[in-house]
């Protein structure tokens, strides 16, 4: 909302310099958002007057003025306009002036006749359009003033952002009204008289409202014989100021009184009703409707309407219509002023999706008190600029007169709130300020009538905001609550920051990554865990936006993506966040994701060509797990994952349940992306894996006795797969008591194993909990569970 | 024999004198004190000696013995670490190469200054909850006090989703599903993604916030003031101060939006790119609890009092580390992340 200190001025005496004012509306809930100094680029710019005009004695379309620019003072200026006439006011550029935009003035000479300066036009006075002819200032301007003060441009612009429970704010009268209370200052009335024929304008126009809900008040004036122009400078460059586009007269003054005022306004012309009858009702079904910026709209049966007999020609509170619209040749206005319900308006506006000035007041509730008398200012303003003449009386249909309830107000809940102690004169005080009705209801209480512009007061709580917003925030003292220390046994779950802590340290940078994800990339990178429907986003930023993801992974490759781009290489991220999906509701769920291209970052010689391989990625999730001080997970080959190399991934199983994947980007998913691999990818679901955690830890005794080694090698078909034996080791019940451990330690291919043939070397440790185990004992176990391998796998010993 | 010892002793350090490598004193030792060395010669001459002078010559022979096996070890120890000395001086190591290592990684600067908000109202007791992205319009919206056809929805430009849902423009919606399910006395702090749609320098459709709430009999406006205060100096530093500006929340009444003073400028240049002057820096919105939020999940707005509060986490993160792009964040660029 933007008001000028000049307007302000008209309301309220502007004693308080301009930095603390800011200040104290700031505090107090009016945040200025900016201040700007209008006219100061008009500066140089000063009001002369045509002494003489005579042709240019050698350029048929240039004249030569000379013009009083002080006193005696007279200069001669070649000007190539064709209304310079003797006697105007016009606007002086003399040498050395800088016009807006920067434009420097010099003394020149044009075709041999020297010019001291320019006569302005409003276009390079940055005022306005025209630029054919220069600028008359008014016949009563003082010579030598500067144009910005003849022309009321030299002002202060206020830009303030008003919330949106503050609808009274949006209008020069309701920021004078703060100002007012918050300076103590009274508030000057603005004294409207409105100069009325004898005609009475129940003669010339009725207004019915169909429904007092959306409309609770309607209020229609005539003036007639008006002529349609531009408005006079001083009220474009107030409308220009505020950010309003100056129109013509009678529109400028709807605009002018709207910004003034907060009462939106609207003008039809009168000749152009089908009928002298105004019924607001909702639109039922009429079809559509031509706003007056050419569109046809489409109405919904609740929409508002302002119709004459069957036809809509206006939508109420959001735009008039084409048909009734003001033109050059309007002559009878019918100006309306009415309260319009806020719900109403900003479904309408909403569905529409057409948004006015009008509407925005609207939706943020008009004073109904406030709109006669907004008719009258408007109806007065525009007989002075168009000339009209006012039709007496107003018609003022307000089927029912709402009183504002009053609000119970207890002292001693603003101290408890407030957390301080503030006298009931204080209080009083403070609410009469902001123009409210204060009465004695008990001793430890008032009751408190709210202005009627005031539509956000409602609530004891409501007032109280009130007070210490006029007390001020910076004045309730500042304190400790006296409070239990803790009131939850749960205690706060760091696990995942132990866990993002952990990777940084295996060398992954974590990535934030957005929730959102295209359709394509949730198809192609679609949950492991199962088959999942996508969430959709009914209003995407972009179709990159159009889902949320289910899996971390598509963002990973983009971050993996830009990473290498910008020449990053090598590259290791990691990402725990949310994956969505839908069931009958939905679902989310946090996933760990990490990516490696094409290797770790590592630092050292002989690194350089170094790339990841399955093994890396499938360490580095072992070490998560190892960290997690989870046990045994089951890996199998995972194929049929659309992004994924289907024979480089695996599918990670705990407890019978799928936990993770990690596996190679498809080359085909490579190419698509622009990324040279190697790219290793692992997705883990991290509420899962978490369950599985040992809730607390129990200390085992260290072993007492040692163990003993043994190892034993096996030759295998190429594609036996490594964890039978170690799987077939753990199982075997005969030496199970004391086998501790099995792992493999080394795997071969090459002479002299047979080609199509792999060497595997496991080495298995045994020991007792309450002995040395004897050679003699090992050898016979070892070799006992040596021939159950070689027979139950099929496997040859090397 | 007497004498032959002696000649003995005389030959044996003469001979270790002499000697100038480890293996020279070896073999010296085994000619003198081996087995079939010279003194174990003249040991077995003792047989030859009349009893009574035994005594003496044999007290005599292990005197030398002795000495000449003292004599060797000394010269062997001293041998053996010059040998070492003459090899370390050899050994070289050019000290400017570089080590192996794996380059750690770093926390993203989000999740960084998230864990440190949360933990300093961890250290007030507050407790941390959690909730879904993907909220219905109740809990996002009319339980905190937005009415329908209201344009206080206009602050928050929503993501709608199916049925009803929206991702959540606010963490607040946890509010009140901790409250929903659990009775004052409640201090809670709530970090999470929130959503809304905005993207410039400034904005990123998806950021983090960091919300908390306090209800229990007799929480005042005075104590919001005095926990953020306390919060924030122990977020930024113990000489920032606050601004408190009345401003309008739908579930907050008194509302304020909190500015820290400028931690570029303190508030001391006119110049200053970060505050523009003014010196100082919106960081928080809070407010007392609406009586309609305390009506809508059941609490008696009579018998309790509460404060809520929340703060942009990029945006904190872009004063502490003076980020001016938020898209810096979404780019997880390795030289933007290393940096942290």
């Amino acid at each position: 909302m933007k008001v000028t200190w000049n307007w302000l001025a008209e309301f309220v005496e502007m004693e308080m310099p301009l930095a603390r004012l800011a200040d104290r509306l700031t505090l107090a809930g009016l945040e200025i958002e900016s201040i700007e100094e209008r006219g100061r680029e008009l500066a140089d710019v000063r009001c002369a007057e045509i002494v003489q005009v005579r042709p240019h004695p050698d350029a048929e379309r240039l004249s030569v003025c000379d013009v009083r620019t002080s006193g005696d003072a007279i200069a001669t200026v070649v000007c190539g306009a064709s209304n310079v006439r003797a006697g105007e006011r016009v606007c002086h550029a003399a040498p050395g002036a800088t016009l807006p935009g920067g434009r420097r003035i010099e003394a020149t000479e044009i075709r041999g006749v020297a010019s001291a300066g320019m006569l302005c036009s409003e276009a390079e006075l940055d005022l306005g359009p025209d630029s054919v002819g220069i600028l008359i200032l008014p016949p009563d301007a003082a010579i030598g003033e500067r144009v910005a003060v003849v022309l009321g441009v030299e002002d202060i612009v206020l830009d303030i952002a008003v919330t949106p429970n503050r609808g009274d704010c949006l209008s020069v009268l309701g920021i004078a009204r703060e100002i007012a209370a918050l300076t103590g200052q009274r508030l000057r009335r603005q004294r409207v008289s409105v100069r009325e024929t004898q005609e009475s304008v129940t003669s010339l126009i009725a207004i019915r409202i169909a429904d007092d809900d959306f409309c609770a008040r309607y209020v229609g004036r005539v003036i007639s014989g008006v002529r349609i122009a531009p408005s006079p400078l001083w009220m474009q460059c107030r409308l220009r100021a505020v950010g309003m586009r100056p129109i013509n007269n009678v529109v400028d003054v709807t605009n002018y009184v709207m910004v003034e005022r907060g009462q939106p306004l609207h003008a039809f012309d009168y000749d152009r009703l089908p009928r002298q009858e105004i019924l607001v009702r909702r639109a039922g079904s009429d079809p559509t409707f031509t706003t007056l910026d050419g569109q046809a709209r489409t109405l919904h049966p609740d929409d508002l309407v302002i119709s004459t007999g069957d036809e809509p020609v206006a939508i109420a509170g959001v735009m008039g219509g084409a048909h009734t619209e003001v033109t050059p040749s309007t002559r009878r206005i019918l100006l309306e002023s009415a309260w319009f319900n806020p719900g109403t308006v900003r479904r309408t506006s909403k569905r529409l999706g057409l948004h006015s000035e009008s509407s925005y007041r609207f939706e943020r509730q008009t004073d109904i008190e406030g709109v006669p008398l907004a008719a009258d200012r408007a109806a007065a303003l525009i007989a002075r600029l168009a000339g009209g003449a006012v039709a007496h009386g107003r018609v003022d249909a307000y089927p029912a007169v709402r009183p504002v309830a009053p609000i119970a107000l207890r002292l001693k809940r603003v101290d408890d709130l407030l957390g301080m102690s503030i006298p009931r004169s204080d209080v009083i005080a403070k609410l009469k300020a902001l123009g409210m009705t204060v009465t004695p209801a008990t001793r430890g209480a008032l009751t408190v009538v709210p202005p009627t512009y005031r539509a956000d007061l409602l609530r004891e709580i409501d007032l109280i905001e009130e007070i210490v917003r006029l007390v001020g925030y910076e004045n309730v003292p500042t304190t400790l609550p006296e409070c239990a220390l803790a009131s939850s046994a749960v205690a706060a779950d760091w696990r995942q920051h132990d866990l993002k802590c952990f990777l940084a340290a295996l060398g992954f940078s974590e990535a934030v990554l957005a929730s959102f994800c295209s359709a394509r990339l949730n198809a192609l990178f679609a949950a492991w865990d199962g088959p999942r429907t996508p969430v959709v986003i009914r209003n995407p930023l972009t179709q990159e936006h159009a889902e949320l993801r289910l899996s971390l992974c598509s963002g990973l490759v983009r971050a993996v993506r830009h990473n290498l781009d910008q020449g990053n290489a090598p590259v290791a991220l990691f990402s725990i966040g949310k994956v969505f999906w839908r069931t009958t509701e939905f679902a989310e769920g946090w996933r760990l994701a990490g990516a490696i291209c094409p290797t770790l970052p590592q630092r050292g010689l002989g690194r350089r060509d170094v790339v990841a391989e399955f093994a890396d990625a499938k360490g580095v999730v072992e070490a998560l797990l190892h960290f997690l001080a989870i046990g045994e997970v089951r890996w199998t080959a995972a194929a049929g994952l659309p992004a994924f190399h289907p024979g480089k991934t695996a599918r990670i199983e705990l407890s019978g349940g799928p936990i993770g994947i990690v596996g190679a980007l498809h080359p085909a998913t490579e190419e698509e992306f622009g990324i040279t691999g190697p790219c290793w990818l692992f997705e883990l679901d991290l509420e899962r894996l978490l369950q599985y955690c040992p809730p607390r830890i129990v200390f085992q005794d260290l072993p007492r006795f040692p163990a003993v080694v043994r190892d034993v090698a096996v030759v295998a078909e190429d594609t036996f797969a490594s964890d039978r034996v170690i799987r077939f080791v753990r199982e075997w019940n005969t030496a199970a008591p004391w086998i501790e451990d099995v792992r493999l330690f080394d795997q071969y291919v090459g002479a002299p194993i047979p080609a199509g043939k792999k060497s595997l070397a496991y080495s298995i440790s045994y020991r007792a909990p309450d002995r040395t185990l004897t050679d003699a004992e090992v050898n016979a176990m070892h070799a006992d569970l040596v021939a159950a391998i070689q027979s139950a796998l099929n496997v040859e010993l090397r | 024999m007497r004498e032959q010892l002696e000649q003995i002793h005389r030959d044996a350090l003469a001979a270790l004198q002499a000697a100038s490598t480890e293996a020279a004193v070896e073999q010296l030792r085994a000619r003198f004190l081996g087995r079939k060395g010279l003194l174990t010669e003249v040991v077995r001459g003792l047989r030859d000696v009349p009893p009574a002078g035994r005594p003496v010559l044999g007290a005599y022979l292990n005197e030398i013995k002795d000495d000449v096996e003292r004599r060797v070890e000394s010269s062997l120890a001293a041998l053996r670490a010059a040998a070492r000395e003459r090899q370390v001086a050899a050994e070289r190591t050019d000290v400017t190469l570089p080590g192996n290592w794996r380059v750690p990684g770093r926390l993203h600067p989000v999740t960084q200054t998230m864990e440190h908000i949360v933990s300093i109202f961890v250290g007030m007791g507050f407790d941390v909850a959690e909730g879904p992205d993907i909220e219905d319009d109740y809990h996002n919206f009319t339980a905190l006090n937005f009415p329908t056809d209201h344009p206080a929805r206009d602050m928050q430009d929503t993501f709608f989703v199916p049925d009803d849902h929206v991702l959540r423009t606010h963490t607040s919606p946890v509010q009140i599903r901790v409250m929903e399910t659990r009775q004052p006395p409640l201090r809670v702090v709530v970090p999470g993604a929130t959503y809304r749609i905005d993207s410039d320098v400034t904005h990123s459709p998806m950021f983090h916030q960091v919300e908390g709430f306090m209800v229990d009999r007799h929480i005042t406006f005075g104590d919001l003031k005095g926990v953020l205060t306390l919060a924030m100096q122990r977020l930024f530093d113990a000489d920032t101060r606050l601004r408190f500006r009345a401003s309008f929340f739908p579930f907050t009444e008194p509302s304020a939006e909190v500015d820290i003073s400028c931690q570029i400028c303190g508030g001391r240049d006119a110049q200053c790119k970060v505050c523009r002057g003014s010196g100082w820096l919106e960081v928080l919105g809070a407010g007392l609890i609406d009586p309609n939020v305390f009506a809508a999940v059941g609490y008696d707005p009579e018998a309790v009092s509460g404060f809520a509060f929340g703060m942009g986490v990029e945006r904190i993160a872009m004063l502490r580390y003076q980020i001016t792009d938020i898209r810096l964040f979404d780019a997880n660029d390795l030289r933007f992340l290393r940096q942290f």
